[in-house]
């Protein structure tokens, strides 16, 4: 099996986009992807990293001897469930893969998330490895916002853990538009 | 850290404020900290090119800061059991973040269901319902 080009991430193209029709990415609608198993582990390290960014106090996070008492485990922040999914800026032999929802052909420049919904089965734990499926589940027709003119993209991932329980579902709403003007 | 006593909480306690300076250097803390490279948190002239006035915080740090506020008042015998946010508006370096929530249903003694709100001057940027649970 051929190794694939040790690539960074181009740094103004993040997860290029794929350009098509509104019709195009109706026609994708119900699409879904292909087992995906996490890079990394969920990992102690990035735990504090997290919840030092947020400046979170949850003794959880800072004293294993708490999550131990409490959870019978180490947990983490619920959010390291989507987080586990960034792609590595740079991996020696893997190519990162797309985030769905950068997939769906539409005429859009550019993409920024609106919302976001997770459903969290049980406490996320360090050790956590995760399998994402994802679906696309809807794309809006043209609308105008004070950002542009674009399309609202959902897609739904389903995660599950080593033992093949779902642990967590995320639906995503990104808006992908055209700027219509560029802040000065 | 704080911990609520069930017993007590009714439909319509407060929870927080919890405040955040949302500096250079956090904003800039967003890789390292959720390991999201997408170049509207780091790169100013993306940013910008979206219509942006400055590189933003992301939807992991948002998800991530409305579980504080939550956990932050339950405390650490809590966990989220389901959390959902709308983004509204940007939060930049420069503001100061804060969280206020609302607790509107104890339906039984392990859930709490609460809504959520994160601001900046510019106005209310998030806001999250989530059901928090018992260990």
């Amino acid at each position: 099996m051929p190794s694939s080009t040790a690539e960074s991430l181009p740094d103004n193209d993040y997860a290029a986009l794929v350009f098509g029709s509104y019709d195009d990415a109706v026609a994708m609608v119900g699409h879904r992807t292909e087992p995906e198993t996490a890079q990394v582990p969920i990992e102690l390290g990035q735990v504090k990293a997290f919840a030092a960014l947020l400046e979170d106090p949850n003794p959880c996070y800072w004293d294993p001897a708490v999550s131990q008492r409490i959870w019978g485990a180490q947990i983490a922040p619920a959010t390291l469930v989507m987080a586990s999914f960034s792609p590595l800026r740079w991996h020696p032999t893997e190519r990162p893969k797309a985030i769905l929802s950068t997939l769906v052909p539409l005429p859009g420049t550019s993409i920024i998330n609106v919302a976001s919904t997770q459903r969290y089965h049980r406490p996320i734990r360090v050790g956590d490895r995760f399998t994402v499926t994802q679906e696309l589940i809807s794309v809006s027709p043209e609308k105008r916002t004070r950002l542009g003119a674009g399309h609202f993209v959902t897609t739904r991932a389903t995660y599950t853990d080593a033992d093949g329980d779902v642990a967590a579902t995320n639906e995503n709403t990104l808006f992908r538009f055209t700027p219509e003007r560029a802040d000065a | 850290m704080p911990e609520i006593d069930l017993a007590a909480v009714t439909v319509g306690d407060r929870l927080g404020p919890v405040e955040l300076p949302v500096s250079y250097t956090v904003v800039a803390g967003l890789p390292g900290g959720t390991r999201d490279y997408f170049p509207g948190h780091h790169d100013p002239a993306y940013a910008r090119a979206q219509g942006q006035r400055d590189i933003y915080l992301n939807t992991a740090f948002f998800q991530g800061f409305v579980d504080r506020v939550a956990l932050e008042w339950a405390g650490p015998a809590w966990y989220v059991a389901e959390r959902g946010i709308r983004i509204l508006r940007s939060v930049y370096p420069g503001d100061t973040l804060v969280g206020t929530g609302t607790v509107t249903a104890a339906p039984d003694d392990r859930t709490i269901e609460l809504a959520v709100e994160l601001t900046t001057a510019d106005g209310v940027c998030v806001t999250a319902t989530m059901r928090i649970a018992a260990a």
